[in-house]
């Protein structure tokens, strides 16, 4: 809508924050009367909390607001770094909680609050900006999803068209407070309709110490929140033991709850364990080899921690897990477009026109398989289950739920996960609520195959139409990857740079081929087996036949997976 | 000209003095960190690199930005420059690949962390693969690790998950005289390899272990509170892991349990701050020491000059430590190996942590202290520092014994370890 540039007041040589809007809103006059009266009403707001607007206008064809320029971050930035320990986040909120409540004082509701409209000096002052969608309270009402404020943090009323007031506010401030101590916003979804959809029926996720407080920041109904963000705060205070600035109280309790939450993220990791490749590197890039020539002759960029592609449908698909998004290629015309996942993506499989995202959250001990249109990339189903890893072919769509692998039963958007086969994972590292031992699945040659993890280094081979374990290999290395086709089960050796050739009928070793160094992703197909390796940063093609290494071809990221479909053999992992 | 070429040679003999300039073969010396930077515990990344880069910052090291995860700047030690490298691992797939990069693509000599258990046993696989490599697999807290078959390269300078429940068994056997108890804990890894240690303490004293109930995750951790076998026991042993459990102290007492004196638990228990309003007088276990002691204390202050824009108190949990500690250890060797090699000189490192002295026994594991502490109004009390907790328990954990499980370890009478008293 807007665009903040850097500028210098000639006159009064000052540095300022020039706010200009967007050419499309400058064009509705309506918008344009509106936009100056709200920003006097917004410049009448003196307050220490808000950042002073000095001028607003219209010069040409353009709208702007002039305001103080704060040299520091704002608060989303801040948050990529992690969430706050409770006290600093209260002294934070508290602060957006004075500017809000003193608006509300005098009518107005601000309507957009978010952590990037929260901006923090060196000292951590706070100043609450934007006042841009500030409305009187009982003065008009929108729907209109460009109007109504940011989707993470915006107040079921205000989705719904109701009139406002102050406590669409208190809504917002309660969902910051939540990213603010767990580092994520606590409605997000896979898709923006989700993510309303969530606000207007999804209870708020569970978060033990503050379950009471933000069960009535976040209840759907405003007369059942708090009255004023003031209260929210001091709710929160009281829940979490910190201390009003400038104030003695129990430390106990303020030490307990800086453990509890330094717990709470930091055990997380005893329980949650991530089953996709993400990796140290920023820029994820996808690259397209061309089978024939072997070269690379596509280097699109995508999101960061670019883990699993897939390759189908006419399109290729990138899940992110870093910044959990997804990204749709049309390998035709080059067209890519992306958008968030429903949590942190880290498998994806296409098949019969559908892509399948395993991912995990977006709770936090959860996960989710969420089905997509390969083609307009709508979001269209799923289920919520927390699955290692996902594979499709002629038997349907597999998931390795850790440790129970199912098939799902696919009708239309309704995804349900059934026929259950239970994998026999060791008891103690990988067991049934370690969440992790299963890390690829594969499916041809006769069967659906899947690989354990580090710790448990084994490939079985499950009947895909009696639901059973066939037959269990002990592989002896640490397997990165599995894929089956041209003959073959392939799977690479993260430990000592091989590919390893199992014969599907007498599921047993029967070639071992060195490749580069980092073997992680293999694939079949267009008349190879194709191995990424991340510590050469190269992918080998290896015929499938002879087992022999065709080329080497060098790539410029770290691949960690790879696909073949769609005329090309696709490649993901991070420029570094 | 004449002033670039001075410049280049005083910087040329500065630079000689820590890394070598001009043609030296001296390579730096790189220690890698292993910390999940955005998986599912990626929120306590900039705790543990901070951690990591405290011992460099208190050798002069300058940081490199405004956040930790910026990096930090080289420092001289023992005539090498030692620099830092940072790796991210957010599920047992990435630790063997991300190992591998910091070794073998970015040159590093030693490798700190991660903070799992499972990713911990699946980067001693890549340790076995080199040889002359430190890896100092912390504080990921898998009792095996060290105990089984170790490998000769893998230190722990950090308790693992069985001696931070030391002094408990004790505690409840010989203070509160119990003679039966009830376990109860989140059904995860974490919960049975810290109830191991509790149960090894109280079996061997000869108290037994009239059962285990072990919570699936998302289930209401109180409904394990009423069951028949409580009514039978002495008291209960809680090993949450995360589940909230002021519900289950809420139902234990009004079921006509006293807490305070029928209930012990793992430091977890606070995970939840709501319960210190229904654990009056309950007992915890684990480290680091709930009531400060003067060395975290200095530890608290120290960080918070290096990184005021960080929660010291958030850095005062094992796992953030246990990156310092790593780090911490390969330096002293560094500085005292004297020409042995850096396993030999890291297997002598006697640390003064934050949260104890430190030292390693034969399979490079660490022997320290463990804190028992009661929780009072408006403040938790140390009542007890065990001293030197090993991690056999007295010989009751022996090598190739089943992992910690649902079922393991058995409960029987031993010779108990040397802080049953």
């Amino acid at each position: 809508m807007s665009v903040v540039y850097l500028a210098d007041d000639l006159h009064l040589k000052r540095q300022v924050a020039l706010k200009l809007l967007a050419a499309p809103l400058t064009e509705d006059e309506a918008f344009r009367e509106r936009f100056l009266e709200e920003s006097q009403l917004a410049a009448s707001l003196d307050h220490p909390n808000v950042v002073p607007i000095y001028a607003a206008g219209e010069t040409g064809d353009e709208l702007y607001i002039a305001m103080r320029y704060v040299e520091g971050q704002d608060l989303r930035v801040r948050l990529r770094a992690g969430a706050l320990d409770p006290k600093r986040a209260v002294r934070i909120c508290s602060q957006v909680a004075d500017a809000l409540d003193f608006a509300h004082d005098r009518g107005l509701v601000h309507r957009d609050v978010k952590p990037s409209n929260v901006l923090l000096d060196a000292n951590e002052h706070v100043y609450l900006a934007d006042f841009g969608l500030t409305r009187r309270v009982g003065e008009g009402r929108t729907a209109d999803p460009a109007l109504f404020g940011t989707i993470d943090y915006v107040a079921p009323e205000q989705i719904r068209g109701d009139e406002i007031d102050g406590r669409a506010d208190v809504y917002a401030l309660g969902c910051v407070l939540y990213e603010c101590l767990v580092g994520s916003s606590p409605f997000r979804r896979g898709s923006d309709a989700a993510t309303l959809f969530a606000h207007l029926e999804d209870a708020p996720p569970p978060l033990p110490i503050l379950d009471e407080v933000l069960s009535r920041a976040l209840a759907k109904a405003p007369e059942e929140r708090q009255r004023t963000c003031g209260e929210l705060i001091e709710e929160a205070r009281e829940a979490l033991g910190v201390a009003e600035l400038g104030r003695s109280r129990w430390p106990l309790t303020a030490a307990v709850s800086a453990f509890a939450i330094a717990t709470t993220v930091l055990l997380a990791v005893f329980l949650t364990r991530g089953g996709g490749s993400a990796s140290a590197g920023l820029d994820g890039r996808l690259l397209r080899i061309e089978p024939g020539s072997s070269r690379v002759t596509t280097s699109i960029p995508v999101g960061d921690g670019a883990a699993a592609v897939a390759a189908g449908s006419g399109r290729v698909w990138v899940a992110s897990y870093r910044d959990a998004t997804l990204w749709e290629l049309d390998p035709r015309t080059g067209a890519i477009t992306h958008g968030p996942a429903l949590g942190r993506p880290h498998d994806v499989t296409v098949h019969a026109g559908k892509a399948y995202v395993a991912s995990l959250g977006p709770s936090q001990f959860g996960g989710n398989v969420s089905q997509y249109d390969a083609v307009s990339g709508g979001h269209t189903g799923g289920l919520d289950k927390f699955t290692c890893s996902l594979t499709s072919g002629t038997y349907g769509v597999w998931i390795a739920g850790c440790p129970d692998v199912y098939e799902l039963n696919i009708d239309g958007s309704n995804v349900v996960a059934e026929a259950k086969v239970t994998i026999p994972l060791q008891a103690h590292l990988s067991a049934a609520n370690d969440r992790e031992g299963l890390a690829a699945m594969a499916m041809g040659e006769g069967g659906v195959w899947v690989i354990g993890d580090a710790n448990d280094p084994r490939l079985w081979r499950i009947d895909p139409r009696r639901h059973r374990i066939a037959s269990t290999i002990h592989l002896g290395f640490p397997p990165a990857a599995v894929a089956a086709g041209d003959g073959g089960v392939w799977v690479t050796d993260e430990l000592d740079d091989r590919l390893v050739e199992i014969d599907p009928s007498e599921t047993r070793i029967v070639r071992s081929i060195p490749v580069g160094r980092g073997a992680a992703g293999v694939a079949v197909g267009a008349g190879g087996v194709w191995v990424a390796s991340t510590i050469d940063h190269t992918v080998t093609r290896v015929d499938p036949s002879t087992g022999r290494v065709v080329t080497t071809v060098s790539v410029a990221i770290r691949p960690r997976a790879v696909a073949v479909g769609g005329g090309g053999v696709w490649v993901v992992g991070d420029a570094r | 000209m004449r002033v670039k070429a001075l410049a280049w040679m005083l910087a040329c003999v500065s630079a000689t003095l820590a890394s070598g300039c001009g043609g030296s073969t001296v390579q730096p010396f790189r220690i890698g960190i292993l910390s999940d930077c955005y998986g599912p515990a990626g929120g306590a990344n900039e705790l543990n690199v901070a951690s990591a880069e405290l011992p460099l910052i208190e050798r002069g090291a300058k940081p490199l930005g405004r956040e930790p995860s910026d990096g930090i700047g080289p420092v001289s030690i023992a005539g090498r420059r030692v620099e830092l490298l940072t790796g991210c691992v957010a599920g047992t797939g990435d630790v063997i690949p991300e190992a591998r990069r910091l070794v073998e693509g970015e040159g590093a000599l030693a490798i700190v962390g991660p903070e799992d258990p499972s990713q911990g046993m699946a980067l001693r696989l890549y340790a076995r693969e080199r040889p002359g490599t430190a890896f100092l697999i912390e504080p990921s807290a898998a009792p095996e690790l060290t105990l089984s078959d170790p490998a000769a390269n893998v230190f722990r300078f950090a308790l693992d998950a069985a001696q931070s429940s030391a002094g408990l068994g004790t505690y409840a056997f010989l203070r509160l005289g119990w003679r039966r108890v009830v376990v109860v804990g989140d059904d995860v890894p974490y919960s049975w390899e810290e109830a191991a240690g509790f149960i090894a303490e109280f079996c061997a004293l000869g108290g037994r272990v009239v059962d285990r109930v072990w919570v699936p995750l998302g289930t209401d951790p109180a409904t394990a509170a009423t069951g028949r076998a409580l009514r039978s026991a002495d008291g209960v042993y809680l090993a949450p892991a995360v589940s909230p459990m002021s519900a289950f102290l809420k139902r234990y007492a009004s079921a006509g349990h006293d807490p305070s004196r029928e209930l012990v638990s793992n430091t977890s228990l606070l995970t939840d701050p709501t319960v210190i309003r229904v654990a009056n007088g309950v007992v915890v276990g684990g480290s680091p020491s709930l009531q400060p002691t003067p060395s975290e204390r200095a530890y608290a202050t120290a960080f918070a000059k290096a990184f005021p824009g960080i929660s010291a108190a958030g850095a005062l949990t094992g796992l953030s430590v246990a990156y310092r500690d790593g780090v911490e250890a390969v330096l002293q060797a560094l500085e005292h190996a004297r020409g042995t090699s850096l396993l030999d000189a890291l297997g002598r490192v006697d640390l003064d942590s934050p949260l104890g002295r430190l030292h390693l026994d034969r399979n490079r594991q660490a022997i320290g202290p463990n804190y028992v502490s009661r929780i009072e109004p408006g403040r938790i009390k140390t009542v007890r520092v065990v001293p030197d907790v090993e991690q056999s328990f007295g010989g009751y954990f022996r090598p190739g014994d089943p992992p910690p499980s649902e079922t393991s370890p058995r409960c029987v009478k031993r010779t108990p370890p040397p802080w049953a008293r």
